[in-house]
């Protein structure tokens, strides 16, 4: 049944395809509006700038006049064929890296980036030196009075503990 | 277990390097915050000082001749973006007047405005009422002009050498004395 | 009449101020001198305080309530238009009351620990006063020097400004108080920290007592930040609920760092393990919220949240905070080494491994945060430039973070204590991953293509799978043995280890909330198009046509609604009011974003400019499964209290004997 109005729905918009078209050039009548291209791209571009008096926000997300003037600006930039990156250096070039949503992959902002990875190293480090240690407390006396005490492998610790004290 | 067991002895006392890493990045934090607690926060340097300035060539406000900014090649240009809409332009409006009246006599100073996303019945009626700049100022309806120039909010004013070269910025309402302190660096940068 | 109302308020702050120096002392000579009655006479004080305090936020909010212009606070936040609830809710609008507000959780937390505890831990009650009573100093202090809101301005003002109006909404009215709760409540195990320090050992009713209270704070504070993201998602009108903004940030690393000890706390508790690192962990939870206020009240960093900065305040902040960790990391270096026991980590494949994995991945996460946070204020302070951390860059890094935390999540419950083999785990995990794999695959062909959102719906799959088969055989080998229904035996076995349980139910909610942020982070479709009365716009499975915009009249603000139709494909139909306000008082533009709301996704819609005969900017959303992240909060929520209603473990003989006495002895 879907399937039928779905077809009958292309049909009927194949026939009157054309007509559409016509009432597109008249720009006054209604029509189903989806993302263009154009408006993607500067949803896109205007997402990697912040807004600069919102100063949380990105441009896209604002709705601050000047974020609006932005958005227009970029989408002129667009239909003038600039790349992505011609715009964010456009931008860059006048507001400095404040405008960027993330700090630029150069000079001393590779800190930034870096450091997650360094962090990962230093816990892979931590973990290793852990293996090591862990290797030499194997005959900890403790753990063999632990050992002892005959659990089943399948259960938690509490589940043999609850199993036992029901038994009881 | 009646109360928390006693202890049985007394651990040794070992230094780690943890305790290291915690004091060191304690104490840089502190002088992080310290150091942050004292700046401007709306301060936000501008990449364009030390660059050309974008000449632009505007209609002019109230007027029907365009204004470029090269037509005042080798004269000091205080460009002042100001709108009627802005609250703080409200307050360094007589700032911009006193120093015009006091400085552009001189010859080699020209203070120039952009009224920036705003009406010319705005633009008129916040000069009727609080006096008219001694200078012209250009119209820049759409705010263009402030992105080129990378405004963040308005007011702000950019001090233009005699070569063109965006000298010095100044975000938010003007003093004489943050006016003269700009003035000098536009006129030191050869 | 009402003046001398507010001077009560002021009397009330100024003579706990009094009595918290008092309790501080007498706690002190307590221990100094060994005369049980100071101790008594502390506890009183604590107790007082509480009383005051209330006292005096009753009167700050009575102001309110019967508007009071001549109380400054009140006349700055609110107006004699604004509708009550807000006009007690205006109690935290601002900087002051939102002070005055902590205080009195902190007094009110400080005598109820107190009293509950003061049988059980009588060693280290000196030590919880004191550190108790010197926090509420700081505060006390603050408020009355710096942040006052007892100001009175005589004559008073005709009318008051208005509250922020992005605070007029029922959503903030108690996200802020639910975050401040949070935040203070890990104050009493920050006491006992402190406590075990200083006497140098961390027992087992240290580790119940923590244990409790942290678990507490943490889903206050859990609450406190998902009501703040519900309230974004549905005030701010940009269709997300997590923005990464400093301030979202300083409530984030507490709640980071505190999950780290819940899990970790665990080790204490089976195996003795972690001593110290549990007291650090705890130390620096409390450490990092009162850095969140000192980021939020301070203006050290910009923020659409930080509405009052003033930098004397944050110089005090700043200033309390350095006190705070240089006498609790100073303890800890210096003592630290006191608490900790003959037991290690003895098997990389160990529940115990688990747990210290797990810790390193929430600190790491704490860390990433605090840096991206941070590093906009060190760069300009170094170099004098301006950058920005936002979204993007901590979506990109904390993402393999959770993703971490996440498969932890399926292992480590199940993975038993002290030793597992790679055997066994295979046993264990190999349906799991099978199916993980296959929901990934599966997810692949029906066209998602992003790497991340892959791997989180395998992994989703995977906990979830080894989890309930994990129950599963659980309830399976009791009903074996006691030959009852399996409904009956998951009650008995739920009922008689509650904290397994609810650490289940938690960890099966954090599932259900996780699934709603992959659903509306990699899913999310959205576009922004400049609609015409008549036009029409698809989005996920509905179809939405815009039909007029018309202007509105609310109590304190005007609005232009628009109006909009939609129609589900399966044929329901149904409409949404998005709209603009406008606030005379405050001169400022809010959006109402309206929602369609299903268990499957949301539709939402929120208005931009309008550019004449009634064409509008629209930004439409389909949100795909956002509304799991709330209902994953409730299944949480119910976790943390099916735990918390477990009794505290028998202890084998309670101390007869009064503390102070004890004390002494």
């Amino acid at each position: 049944m879907k399937q039928l109005i779905a077809f009958i729905c292309i049909s009927v918009s194949l026939v009157f395809a054309p007509s559409s078209l016509f009432a597109a050039e008249k720009a006054q009548a209604p029509q189903v509006r989806i993302e263009s291209e154009l408006e993607k791209k500067i949803r896109i571009v205007a997402s990697m700038l912040r807004c600069p008096v919102c100063q949380g926000e990105s441009v896209y997300d604002s709705h601050a006049d000047v974020a609006v003037e932005m958005k227009r600006l970029i989408a002129d930039k667009i239909k003038a064929g600039q790349s992505n990156e011609e715009i964010l250096t456009y931008f860059k070039d006048r507001y400095g890296n404040f405008i960027l949503m993330e700090p630029p992959t150069e000079g001393l902002h590779w800190v930034i980036w870096v450091f997650p990875i360094f962090m990962a190293l230093l816990g892979a480090l931590f973990l290793f030196q852990n293996l090591k240690a862990s290797a030499q407390d194997i005959k900890d006396p403790h753990l063999d009075n632990f050992d002892q005490d005959g659990q089943s492998d399948d259960l938690s610790t509490e589940e043999v503990t609850d199993i036992k004290e029901l038994r009881l | 277990m009646t109360t928390e067991p006693q202890k049985i002895a007394e651990p040794q006392k070992v230094i780690r390097w943890w305790h290291f890493a915690l004091i060191g990045v304690m104490i840089m934090m502190f002088i992080l915050f310290a150091a942050g607690l004292g700046r401007d926060t709306k301060f936000i340097p501008s990449p364009l000082v030390g660059k050309p300035a974008f000449d632009f060539d505007l209609k002019q406000l109230g007027k029907e001749s365009n204004i470029k900014l090269s037509d005042y090649k080798g004269k000091i240009v205080i460009l002042n973006f100001w709108a009627s809409w802005c609250v703080t332009c409200r307050e360094e409006h007589h700032v911009l007047l006193e120093a015009a009246n006091a400085l552009q006599p001189k010859g080699t100073v020209q203070f120039l405005g952009v009224n920036s996303k705003d009406t010319d019945k705005g633009a008129f009626g916040f000069m009727d009422k609080r006096g008219h700049f001694p200078y012209p100022s250009v119209i820049d309806r759409q705010g263009r002009m402030a992105l080129e120039y990378g405004v963040y909010g308005m007011p702000e004013t950019f001090f233009i050498n005699k070569d063109g070269v965006i000298a010095a910025k100044h975000i938010g309402a003007l003093t004489h004395k943050i006016l003269a302190d700009k003035l000098k660096q536009a006129e030191a940068v050869q | 009449m009402s003046g001398s109302l507010i001077e009560i308020g002021l009397g009330a702050t100024s003579l706990s101020l009094i009595i918290a120096i008092a309790s501080m002392i007498l706690a002190f000579l307590a221990l100094q001198r060994g005369a049980p009655s100071f101790l008594h006479a502390a506890r009183h004080g604590m107790i007082l305080i509480a009383v005051l305090t209330t006292i005096a936020c009753f009167t700050i909010i009575w102001s309110f309530v019967i508007k009071d212009y001549s109380v400054l606070y009140v006349a700055q936040n609110s107006n004699s238009q604004l509708p009550l609830l807000y006009r007690i809710t205006a109690l935290w609008g601002a900087h002051e009351g939102s002070l005055m507000l902590w205080l009195w959780f902190l007094a009110m937390f400080s005598a109820i620990a107190v009293y509950i505890h003061w049988k059980s831990h009588p060693l280290s009650m000196p030590y919880v006063i004191m550190s108790l009573a010197g926090l509420q100093i700081g505060f006390m202090v603050f408020i009355l020097f710096l942040s006052n809101p007892f100001i009175e301005v005589h004559p008073a003002l005709p009318d008051g400004r208005d509250l922020n109006p992005l605070l007029q909404d029922p959503g903030l009215a108690f996200h802020p108080p639910t975050l401040y709760m949070g935040y203070v409540a890990f104050s009493i195990p920050f006491a006992f920290a402190i406590a075990a320090l200083a006497r140098g050992q961390s027992g087992r009713e240290w580790v119940v007592t923590t244990r409790r209270w942290t678990l507490f704070a943490w889903v206050t504070l859990t609450s406190g930040i998902l009501l703040g993201g519900y309230w974004a998602y549905y005030e701010l009108g940009w269709g997300g609920y997590w923005a990464w903004d400093p301030v979202e940030n300083a409530s984030l690393m507490p709640w980071l760092t505190g999950t780290a000890f819940l899990h970790s706390i665990m080790a204490q508790d089976q195996r003795n393990l972690f001593q110290t690192w549990n007291v650090f962990l705890v130390i620096t939870t409390f450490a990092l919220s009162l850095l969140g206020t000192f980021l939020v009240r301070s203006g050290v960093l910009t923020s659409v949240h930080s509405f009052a900065a003033d930098p004397g305040r944050g110089a005090y902040i700043l200033g309390f905070l350095i006190v705070v960790s240089v006498i609790a990391y100073g303890l800890l270096v210096w003592r630290g080494h006191r608490l900790i026991g003959p037991h290690k980590v003895s098997n990389l494949i160990s529940r115990e491994s688990a747990l210290l994995y797990n810790n390193l991945l929430f600190v790491a996460a704490a860390i990433i945060v605090l840096t991206g946070t941070l590093y906009p204020l060190a760069i300009e302070v170094l170099t004098g430039e301006r950058v920005s951390v936002a979204a993007p860059y901590f979506n990109k890094v904390m993402a393999p973070v959770m993703l971490g935390i996440v498969l932890l999540m399926g292992l480590g419950p199940l993975i038993p204590w002290r030793k597992s083999s790679y055997k066994k785990m295979q046993k264990q995990f190999s349906i799991p991953l099978g199916l993980a794999l296959f929901i990934s695959l599966v997810a692949y062909l029906l066209g998602a293509t992003d790497v991340i959102a892959l791997i989180a719906i395998g992994l989703v799959g995977f906990v979830f799978a080894a989890t309930l088969l994990d129950i599963i055989g659980a309830v399976r080998a009791h009903m074996k043995v006691t030959d009852k229904s399996w409904f009956s035996s998951l009650s008995i076995l739920a009922g008689n280890n509650q904290r397994r349980y609810g650490g289940f139910i938690v960890h099966l909610g954090t599932l259900v909330l996780i699934i709603g942020v992959i659903g509306s982070a990699f899913f999310k479709e959205e576009a922004t198009v400049n609609m015409k009365p008549g036009d029409q716009i698809v989005s996920g499975p509905y179809t939405l046509s815009y039909k007029t915009i018309v202007p509105q009249k609310g109590p304190n603000y005007s609005e232009r609604m628009a109006y909009f139709e939609w129609k589900k494909d399966d044929g329901t139909t149904g409409s949404l009011t998005p709209s603009k306000r406008n606030y005379p008082v405050t001169q400022t533009v809010t959006t109402e974003a309206s929602i369609h709301s299903t268990l499957l996704g949301d539709l939402y819609v929120v208005l931009g400019n309008e550019h004449g005969k009634g064409e509008v900017t629209t930004r439409v959303f389909w949100n795909p499964l956002v509304n799991w992240v709330w209902i994953g909060w409730m299944i949480v929520l119910f976790g943390v209290l099916f735990a918390m209603t477990k009794r505290a473990p028998k202890i084998v003989s309670t101390p007869k004997s009064e503390p102070a006495k004890e004390a002494i002895a």
